[in-house]
């Protein structure tokens, strides 16, 4: 298993190195002009050159990028146009997202995954077909729509003032994004906590009953949030992000709900199945106990393919909220797409490489993770790969 | 040379490229209702587009149904009667009454959405008056341009990087392989929106978007699943028969190997340019996209209504109409990928 691990993790590393090359000649060639021709209209060509030479912008195309492989390795992403450091500015920007993703996918992989079983299981009925295209309509929803009938129809559930007042709360320093970054951290050990029970309880045959999971997933986290007394932050930050997590929800349980019944179907023709139909066990059990366990591998390997395009749709909704500028919609997402849309107009490269690397590192680590629980749900994947 | 011939004639049977298993395929697409539906609002659509050119040449007026500048002048001034200084309303409502005569001067005319539907505008207009039909006719040809041009570049991309990888192996599938997990890292419609809004924005005609978009997205995403399916098929008996009988590496990649990967592969990209036309519709929505009309562009209008003209309502024919459009696109590919897959009821992977 470590060696395992650590294969992947060299793996990993090799993908990233690979991923900063092209990403960075990309943005290099690609976004024209810098920091510098935006902003310093009047200033004279020598105040322009020593400008660019002290942000560094003189030096040539192959020393800048040794520059900043050798600044990635120390974990320095450069400094951002306005002079702050880039990883200070995607500690801010990145909780938001992060907490609308994960938060999202707490409320759409359970449905999903669910719906996704039943259909699969009953394919050819009109149900499963209405389901799938039901589950087509939401994935494929075009996301400024969507968060169009979000706003005129569901905005009364929150306050009026939306995301905007967020904004204004975190300008204020009333609210902390370190209370974002701790909810976050929360829910995610309380998950990984979960899930290695689930794992050892596997060694003994028996399964973690769903509402071990449920009251675990929403008890847990929020017996802490009392606990630490930050549970009224917690409901303010909830409230205002309550529209963009539905919006990403709708978006997400298509995709899961397809993926889940693809793979459902694919493995109800499995030899096992008629094996334990010959057994004479219940439908019920052999779809929920055989059929549905061992599907879940496959599902969550395709649905690590749509990640990074789930993030896509997830900054396309943050971006659909607050616009335009102060947002016909009233509201503004503090998140990595605001981050990286304004760092776009303003021609900050750096600060568009670090929103751009952030997302490929988030989407390595879901893989690496999915990675890991594949080969300790699968010892043919940890055996294959010492066999190699 | 007559052996070798038979044996492939043989394999082609098993790998079920004869004109029995051909219909067979096609009866389960036909039996498969997402499949079908997919496929129906694709000729519809595809219909939309051939139809805006003709109709302008012949029975429509082609200043009074431009989706951008065909300001139809009955409905600007129903708006104009109420809003504007005294001077231009006596223009205005000259202008207005000899169409409808009930418009008095200073009257607060209802309907700031546009006109509702009618014989002249089938599906209404925007407040200015733009034909939403036309719109969305003018649309559908752009779009399914990018959606074509993307899906073709994703097919040669991604066989290429699967078919070479798992014939040749070693170093190629190395760089291949270590390539496509890198571009997985950077989602394709992400660059594409970042490169749509940037300076080059303009370069970006309908094709050469789709063609970027299906580099990124078949190189990366298509090309991973597609790997996979390419190494299995080359485990296969029938490669190793071929190998046999003397086949080289072009006979084998594309008589045995391609054909073989065709059908998977066409589910895959099918999914994967959904992502090509939402992208290239947000950034028509943004409004820092390319100069030329998009679907996209009638949500941008849409949005910006109330912004330019004051507290009045978003005028939710226009955004409906063009959101409904881009989704429902988006989603006949996915549902015709869906049908395709039950047609060749896909192995197990």
């Amino acid at each position: 298993m470590t060696r395992y691990l650590a294969g992947r993790i060299f793996a990993g590393l090799v993908t990233l190195v690979i991923f900063v090359t092209i990403l960075f000649f990309m943005a290099e060639i690609l976004i024209p002009g810098d920091y510098v021709t935006q902003f310093t209209l009047g200033m004279s060509p020598q105040d322009r050159a020593a400008l660019r030479a002290e942000l560094g912008l003189d030096q040539p195309l192959l020393t800048r990028y040794l520059d900043y492989m050798a600044g990635l390795l120390r974990g320095d992403l450069g400094e951002t146009g306005g002079g702050g450091s880039v990883i200070d500015a995607l500690i801010a920007f990145l909780p938001w997202t992060l907490l609308i993703f994960v938060f999202a996918m707490a409320i759409a992989f359970p449905i999903g995954h669910r719906l996704g079983k039943i259909a699969g299981w009953r394919d050819g009925t009109p149900g499963a077909a209405g389901l799938t295209m039901a589950s087509v309509g939401l994935y494929t929803l075009f996301p400024p729509l969507l968060v169009f009938f979000l706003v005129v129809f569901v905005s009364g559930l929150t306050d009026n003032q939306g995301i905007g007042a967020l904004r204004a709360l975190l300008k204020d320093g009333a609210l902390s994004v370190d209370v974002a970054w701790s909810m976050l951290w929360t829910v995610v050990v309380i998950a990984l906590a979960l899930g290695v029970a689930a794992l050892g309880l596997d060694r003994y045959h028996r399964t973690l009953p769903a509402w071990v999971w449920a009251l675990g997933l929403i008890a847990g986290p929020v017996l802490i949030w009392m606990a630490r007394g930050m549970w009224s932050d917690v409901i303010v930050i909830l409230r205002y992000l309550a529209l963009p997590i539905i919006a990403v929800a709708i978006l997400a349980f298509g995709e899961v709900a397809l993926v889940s019944k693809s793979t459902v179907k694919e493995a109800s023709h499995e030899e096992f199945v008629f094996a334990a139909r010959a057994k004479g066990l219940p439908d019920k059990d052999i779809r929920d106990h055989h059929v549905a366990r061992y599907a879940l591998l496959p599902t969550l390997s395709k649905l690590m393919v749509s990640v990074p395009f789930m993030l896509v749709g997830l900054m396309i909704i943050e971006i659909s909220f607050a616009w335009p500028k102060d947002g016909a919609f009233g509201m503004t997402v503090p998140g990595m797409s605001s981050a990286l849309f304004t760092s776009l107009e303003n021609r900050d490269t750096t600060m568009v490489l670090g929103g751009l690397l952030a997302v490929g590192i988030i989407v390595l680590l879901v893989r690496l993770f999915l990675d890991v629980l594949q080969a300790a749900l699968d010892p043919r994947i940890r055996i294959g790969s010492r066999a190699q | 040379m007559t052996a070798v011939a038979e044996r492939e004639t043989a394999v082609a049977t098993s790998t079920g490229a004869t004109s029995g298993h051909r219909t067979a395929a096609l009866a389960r697409f036909h039996g498969s209702r997402p499949g079908m539906v997919g496929l129906v609002l694709l000729i519809i659509f595809t219909l939309m587009a051939v139809a805006y050119p003709i109709l302008t040449r012949t029975v429509w007026d082609p200043n009074l149904y431009d989706p951008e500048f065909g300001l139809d002048l009955v409905i600007v001034n129903k708006v104009v009667v109420a809003e504007v200084v005294d001077a231009q309303r006596e223009v205005a409502l000259a202008f207005a009454a000899r169409r409808d005569p009930s418009i008095r001067l200073g009257d607060t005319v209802p309907g700031r959405v546009g006109a509702g539907f009618g014989t002249t505008h089938l599906l209404g207009t925007d407040p200015t008056g733009r034909d939403i039909l036309a719109m969305l006719l003018a649309g559908a040809g752009p779009a399914l341009m990018i959606a074509v041009s993307a899906a073709l570049t994703t097919a040669v991309v991604a066989l290429s990087f699967a078919a070479l990888g798992a014939y040749f192996r070693g170093p190629v599938d190395a760089i291949l392989s270590n390539t496509s997990n890198a571009l997985l890292l950077l989602p394709a419609p992400l660059v594409m929106i970042v490169l749509g809004t940037s300076r080059y924005r303009n370069a970006f005609t309908p094709v050469t978007f789709g063609v970027l978009y299906g580099l990124l997205v078949g190189g990366g995403a298509v090309a991973i699943v597609m790997r996979s399916e390419a190494f299995a098929t080359m485990s296969k008996g029938y490669i190793d028969t071929a190998r046999a009988s003397g086949a080289g590496s072009g006979r084998i990649i594309g008589r045995h190997l391609v054909p073989q990967l065709l059908p998977l592969a066409s589910v895959s990209i099918l999914v994967g340019i959904t992502g090509a036309i939402v992208a290239d519709a947000f950034i028509a929505f943004t409004g820092f996209g390319p100069n030329r009309f998009s679907w996209g562009t009638m949500l941008s209008w849409a949005i910006a209504f109330p912004d330019l003209n004051g507290p009045v309502d978003t005028p939710w024919n226009v955004l409906v109409a063009g959101g409904l459009a881009i989704s429902l696109l988006a989603a006949s590919f996915y549902l015709v990928a869906i049908g395709i897959h039950a047609a060749f009821d896909m192995p197990k992977r």
